[in-house]
């Protein structure tokens, strides 16, 4: 006996309210498994109602069916994790540290041609370019919390604290800089280092978008 | 798997099953595995969606099984194959097991006198 869309409907939200099952990918899988018990049990002149408590039990109640969203979720973490270690590695390549290294030495010879407070207001905005990008994915994958991409985002956010972190230290390194007797040297120096953290800060941040964009449906299709 | 008695005992060679199963077919999803084993071993073994879904995650990430969803009576349901990987890993898996039972067979048929 096939079910109504309004009971696959209803058996949807018993997997999302009773088990917290939020996830795409496991929410559908199970919502099959789950449909095609409560079918089984309706053949054999059940109620629908009756069907699917029966279906429930035999899909291992809440607590079994939670286990397996957390192994997706742990397993799901682990290929994004290597993904984004084979992505950062493919960024991190001796043409990357030559451009950064060249653009350091650019920045030391250009920041004495500018005024100091230009140079000061130009490396906040640098600083804060990684950790803008980074909270507009995070801002951008709330809007599907229950795709697979959202686990994308938690690693992200992860990684968010550490780049606050390095935007604070760069701050701090400009606050000391001014006011220094050798205030230009310093400058220089600071500025240097600020744009040279900034742009492997930056790489970092950019490979997030690539990780997001790839979406983690290598895997699977769509018949 | 859920009779008390085999669930330690089949836990190591769930995956093994799978890739068996998925030998000889095209493709197969979470309820048909479970109902083809029952069917097998005339209920004798039963697995558990904890422990298949799980295993069946652990293969598709190894790169054994690849998936694919389809639409079907109104809901998506997602068919598992196996990947050319997956077609060499299955032959030697089984073998392993098949070699490892056939031991555990001798040592248990040993004789007490001797």
């Amino acid at each position: 006996m096939l079910l109504t869309t309004d009971q696959l409907t209803y058996l949807r939200t018993d997997l999302q309210r009773l088990a917290d099952i939020k996830y795409d990918p496991v929410l559908n899988e199970l919502l099959d498994h789950y449909a095609t018990l409560t079918e089984q049990h309706m053949d054999t002149g059940m109620s629908f109602k009756e069907a699917s408590k029966w279906a429930w039990n035999d899909l291992g109640q809440g607590e079994g069916i939670q286990k397996i969203q957390d192994d997706y979720i742990a397993n799901v973490q682990q290929q994004i994790r290597c993904r984004h270690l084979t992505i950062v590695k493919s960024y991190f390549r001796w043409p990357a540290f030559l451009t950064t290294a060249l653009v350091g030495v650019l920045v030391y010879l250009v920041v004495p041609l500018i005024p100091t407070d230009y140079v000061i207001a130009l490396l906040y905005l640098i600083v804060l370019t990684p950790t803008a990008i980074l909270l507009w994915l995070e801002r951008k994958l709330r809007q599907e919390p229950t795709s697979q991409q959202a686990l994308v985002f938690e690693n992200a956010a992860k990684h968010r604290n550490q780049h606050v972190n390095a935007v604070i230290i760069s701050s701090n390194f400009l606050i000391t800089s001014i006011g220094n007797e050798s205030r230009q040297t310093f400058l220089q120096v600071h500025s240097m280092i600020t744009v040279v953290v900034c742009m492997l800060l930056l790489l970092y941040a950019i490979s997030f978008i690539q990780l997001l964009k790839e979406r983690f449906d290598f895997r699977t299709t769509i018949a | 798997m859920s009779t008390a008695p085999n669930s330690q005992l089949l836990k190591g060679s769930l995956s093994v099953m799978i890739l068996r199963l998925l030998e000889g077919r095209e493709r197969m999803y979470g309820y048909e595995i479970t109902q083809k084993v029952k069917e097998l071993t005339a209920g004798e073994m039963t697995i558990t969606e904890g422990a298949l879904y799980p295993a069946l995650h652990k293969l598709e990430a190894e790169g054994l099984l690849t998936t694919e969803t389809q639409v079907v009576d109104g809901r998506a349901r997602k068919y598992y194959s196996l990947t050319k990987t997956g077609q060499t890993e299955a032959v030697g898996r089984v073998a392993e097991l098949t070699a490892f039972l056939d031991n555990l067979n001798l040592v248990l048929n040993l004789k007490p006198s001797l």
